[in-house]
């Protein structure tokens, strides 16, 4: 674990400390949001991760890489962010905007690419 | 033809006594497809990286006037004294030698799109199938009496990075303690939209340091801005004092600039500064409308789908100069278009159908060295235009701590490193 991701997780841990209604009480509502419009094609969904990921999920600076990380992972990761159960900074927001579907389609691309 | 097809080719050729001389253009010449990219920024890099990388048949050129991009993400950095210009230096070396893209210095002075050809003001032609324009914006030099170029140089926008901004670093260098920043942003919609309000923190963050009896005032046509109240929270908390804000009842434009008196008249009143950082009006890249592009607003409609212009069939628009429904006009919203573009392009040239779009703005803000804010959206092609996914993205919590946002900070610096490295190579 790089020195980056354990600030993250402290940061997490004080925010929890400092919200533990937040953290108990899920803000999303119960249910994945209803897809907006036909799944897209697995890389044109997961374009947009790259931004702070890196490209095809291999990121050169300070965000976490998940190329290759098992899909598993990755899924109950977004899963738990867009409930609340995971702390973060901004992933909470973004992953409000995934459905489940959507959700396995990222994690098994994600999956597959070489780390 | 794929690389290992040609090379077969050539092999077979090699093998029946044939030379490269000898083959006709359309056997050995001819790529599967064209595509011409004009703009070299944030969308336009992204765009031939990524039809490249999705098709490696299908040739690229990218047109780009500049030999170098000076990125505005960080550019109030350079401003505040964190980062230098080399810092958001970005070139064009990695698209050729990484993706095999054409890069061509020259500007293009039209667009036909019935002859499907670029013509560029070095006099030459660039013929393409499909064609991706993403040219940013311009300034509106006309918009507001008084601000016109050769006031830009009394009165930096700074609003593209490069010259401008090494010359509104220049005048806050030379401003004496005590000094005024009027900060004059212009009203919705234009490039960046928490952009001014960075660049106040920035400069700030500057004038605590070195000149700490100093104000900055924003003189704002809009009764409310991006990351309002986590901006205005962290002013308090980093910089009391020192920034204010002054927003004007809706409607209330500026009148007037005087850029040597370094003076913005608005219906309200004028202000005055020791130094006065007017951001004007902006517009689609003129090529934009020189190719039929734009429409009455000066910005470009297009498919949310596929980035494709509703008003040109081949060309797509990418980046600040659409108009992209809920998506603002930013780098992160144009490397997200630029992929679904390039994904669109391959798809058509390929003769399948668009394999669908998803898009997604993150803006971080560095608002001092170890306090960050962000804002994000994911979208989604709506009904009429790019639209928000309901329930999802917002800003950074109003209540957080430091740790919370210093790892923005932190992150900030990640996105810069990931999206440049999308980008350019």
């Amino acid at each position: 674990m790089t020195p980056i991701r354990s600030n993250w997780l402290m940061a997490g841990a004080v925010m929890v400390a400092a919200f533990p209604a937040l953290a108990q009480t899920p803000a999303a509502p119960p249910g994945p949001p209803a897809a907006p419009s036909p799944m897209p094609a697995a890389d044109v969904l997961a374009g947009p991760c790259y931004l702070c990921h890196g490209t095809q999920g291999r990121s050169p600076g300070a965000h976490q890489s998940i190329a290759g990380t098992p899909a598993t992972t990755l899924a109950k990761a977004l899963r738990d962010f867009r409930s609340g159960d995971k702390a973060g900074t901004i992933m909470q927001r973004i992953a409000k905007g995934y459905s489940d579907a959507e959700i396995d389609v990222l994690a098994a691309y994600f999956a597959a690419q070489k780390p | 033809m794929t690389r290992n097809h040609r090379r077969q080719f050539l092999k077979l050729a090699g093998a029946t006594g044939l030379t490269a001389a000898g083959l006709s253009a359309c056997t050995l010449g001819q790529p599967k497809a064209r595509v011409v990219v004009i703009g070299g920024g944030f969308g336009g890099a992204t765009a031939a990286r990524y039809v490249r990388m999705a098709d490696p048949a299908i040739e690229v050129t990218l047109l780009e006037r500049d030999a170098q991009y000076f990125t505005c993400p960080f550019s109030n950095l350079v401003l505040g004294g964190m980062k230098t210009m080399a810092d958001i230096t970005q070139g064009h070396d990695k698209l050729a030698k990484q993706s095999g893209i054409k890069v061509v210095r020259d500007e293009a002075v039209a667009v036909d799109p019935a002859k499907k050809e670029v013509r560029l003001k070095g006099g030459a032609s660039l013929p393409y199938d499909k064609l991706i324009v993403s040219p940013g914006i311009d300034l509106n030099f006309a918009a507001v009496p008084g601000y016109d170029e050769a006031a830009a140089e009394l009165a930096p926008h700074a609003w593209k990075a490069g010259p401008q901004t090494v010359l509104l670093r220049r005048q806050l260098e030379a401003m004496a303690d005590g000094g005024t920043v009027v900060i004059a942003p212009p009203a919705n919609p234009f490039r960046c939209p928490p952009g001014p309000y960075e660049r106040a923190s920035m400069i700030a963050h500057y004038l605590k340091q070195a000149k700490p009896r100093s104000k900055i005032v924003i003189v704002d046509p809009k009764p409310a801005f991006s990351k309002q109240a986590l901006f205005q929270d962290a002013w308090q908390t980093l910089y009391p004092g020192m920034i204010s804000w002054e927003g004007l009842p809706q409607g209330t434009g500026f009148t007037r600039v005087d850029a040597a008196a370094k003076t913005v008249f608005t219906g309200m009143g004028q202000w005055k500064g020791d130094v006065l950082n007017f951001i004007p009006p902006q517009r689609a890249g003129a090529i934009a409308a020189g190719a039929g592009l734009t429409n009455q607003t000066g910005w470009c409609p297009i498919d949310p789908a596929t980035m494709e212009s509703t008003q040109v069939k081949n060309i797509h628009v990418i980046g600040d100069a659409t108009i992209a429904g809920a998506m603002p006009k930013s780098g992160s919203a144009a490397n997200a278009q630029g992929k679904v573009a390039a994904a669109a392009v391959v798809a058509m040239l390929n003769g399948r159908t668009p394999a669908g779009a998803s898009y997604l703005n993150i803006c971080y803000s560095l608002v001092g060295s170890n306090y960050g804010i962000s804002v994000t959206g994911v979208y989604r092609p709506g009904a009429t235009g790019i639209a928000e996914v309901p329930n999802s993205g917002g800003v950074s919590p109003r209540q957080a701590d430091a740790a919370f946002r210093r790892q923005e900070a932190l992150y900030t610096q990640g996105w810069y490193d990931s999206i440049t490295q999308d980008a350019w190579g």
